[in-house]
């Protein structure tokens, strides 16, 4: 019952740049259905390595990569699964390369074997559903940075995937775009893994955080709990007065 | 940098099907690049002129970018009307200049510039992405098209890149001048480039595998030719005729 429930299962998970410095070591993580699961860490913790191992972009030294129910170990492994996971980088420069936005978007879609018309219609759907539907013909260069993000997030959302791993996803944004990205987030029905260091935008995306330090995971408690702590008064200067 | 400085604006030449004004300045070029006579030379020249006109480019830019080009065609006029035989016309220093020198460095400026301001009017007012897309429409080989757009894509960044680097350095008190330090500097700037684009080129390839990427690009954009530019692309073409004609009519083939 338990294996059909989870999404993601990573046991064991050992990767290093430098034999001296592992950035992961023996790292597990478990997501379940319905699961929202934050990461916060240190720079250089090595949170954006975690969600490469996941995709298969960084092939851990050791341990093992599960993912709907399967064991994850080859290229041909992680092609079908990609499929599935709608990985948000950290820069969206990366992200997009395609001449405009709406054929940024429709490149997922195709490469999964839609039709130009039906990899239109759901690009242009997902653009109108994060209200970027004036950027359509818009050439990737020519976007401000909060657009640069939301283009990309459309992007993934139009291979519509089962899962979301976003890194970083609002880092660098202004208040407003930050604002978006969260309500967008918080709408969106996917289980999902979110790196990202402001917590009051993990505990909105999200109903569990992690944080990664030396090379492990560590769970720093349910959210509803974080939040109790936050309000207790040994925490809140002003309320030790009573 | 931007690049795109003549492709914004609303006359009947950007109006035009990208793809008419690539194939027509690849003709026009060809013809005055062929081209041996100075009255065919000038002639094509007007007609870039008029091109000019027609697209109400800003005339400073265009001014300024000519200048630039001119200032390598200033050294031809320094050596070349001195290096034909013939009935010397005047002398420097000892030097004979002759009357067909002087002809073939009116020729090249005037070729030369007449090929640039069509570049100016034909393909500048064509924005880069559509540059793109017209060449796909033409056939070109699709890596070539792919490589195209990826460096479209890719050059403003590494510029920006390269700026930010740069304002790094400036901030920093850097002033370039003729000694192994500033070389050093240069150098690191330049590797930078190299090492951050190279990073950048593996992240870009890692977020399209992440999208299922199978080797395959899709253009989605379709050109519609319409009246307006077969109508141009005639008057063009005869315009292109008569500078052959021009042309062989001296060369006494005709």
């Amino acid at each position: 019952m338990q294996t059909c429930e989870t999404l993601i299962n990573l046991k064991g998970i050992r990767f290093s740049y430098e034999a001296s410095k592992p950035v992961l070591n023996g790292v597990n993580l478990l997501l379940k259905k319905g699961d929202r699961v934050g990461l916060t860490g240190a720079n250089g913790s090595g949170k954006t390595t975690l969600l490469m191992v996941l995709v298969g972009l960084v092939k851990p030294t050791e341990g093992t990569v599960e993912i709907f129910g399967r064991q994850r170990t080859k290229e041909r492994d992680f092609k079908e699964i990609r499929e599935k996971i709608g990985f948000l980088f950290q820069n969206p420069d990366d992200q997009l390369f395609c001449p405009t936005v709406i054929e940024d978007v429709a490149f997922g879609p195709l490469n999964l074997g839609m039709s130009r018309k039906e990899a239109i219609e759901i690009a242009d759907r997902v653009l109108s559903e994060l209200g970027l539907s004036h950027l359509r013909e818009r050439g990737s260069h020519r976007l401000s940075g909060g657009e640069k993000r939301l283009v990309s997030l459309a992007t993934v959302l139009a291979m519509n995937p089962k899962i979301l791993l976003l890194d970083e996803p609002v880092a660098g944004l202004d208040e407003e775009t930050t604002a978006t990205v969260t309500e967008i987030l918080e709408r969106l029905p996917q289980e999902r893994i979110v790196v990202a260091h402001d917590k009051e935008f993990l505990k909105r995306v999200t109903n569990q955080l992690f944080s990664i330090r030396k090379g492990v995971i560590t769970p720093l408690g349910e959210l509803e709990n974080l939040a109790e702590r936050e309000k207790s008064p040994i925490l809140r200067p002003e309320g030790r007065a009573e | 940098m931007h690049g795109e400085e003549f492709s914004k604006g609303d006359s009947f030449i950007h109006r035009l099907d990208p793809r008419f004004k690539i194939v027509l300045f690849l003709a026009f070029a060809l013809t005055v690049a062929l081209s041996r006579r100075v009255e065919t030379a000038s002639m094509a020249f007007l007609i870039s002129l008029i091109l000019l006109i027609s697209a109400r480019l800003e005339i400073s830019l265009v001014f300024k970018r000519l200048l630039f080009a001119n200032f390598f065609v200033a050294f031809l006029w320094l050596f070349l009307p001195f290096s034909y035989e013939g009935q010397p016309l005047f002398s420097v220093l000892g030097f004979n200049a002759t009357e067909k020198g002087l002809k073939e460095s009116l020729l090249i400026t005037l070729k030369c510039n007449a090929i640039l301001v069509a570049t100016f009017s034909l393909l500048a007012t064509v924005p880069l992405v559509e540059l793109g897309y017209s060449f796909s429409s033409l056939g070109f080989p699709k890596k070539l098209v792919h490589l195209f757009f990826f460096v479209v894509r890719y050059v403003f960044l590494l510029h920006e890149e390269y700026l930010r680097l740069h304002s790094a350095m400036r901030v920093r008190c850097f002033k370039p001048r003729s000694n192994l330090h500033t070389y050093r500097t240069l150098a690191f700037l330049a590797g930078m480039l190299l090492v951050r684009s190279f990073e950048r080129a593996e992240r870009i390839f890692a977020a399209m595998k992440c999208r299922a990427f199978k080797g395959e690009f899709y253009i989605l954009k379709e050109l519609k030719a319409k009246k307006s530019d077969a109508l141009f692309a005639t008057v063009f073409l005869l315009l292109i005729l008569l500078l052959g004609f021009l042309e062989c009519k001296h060369a006494k083939l005709l």
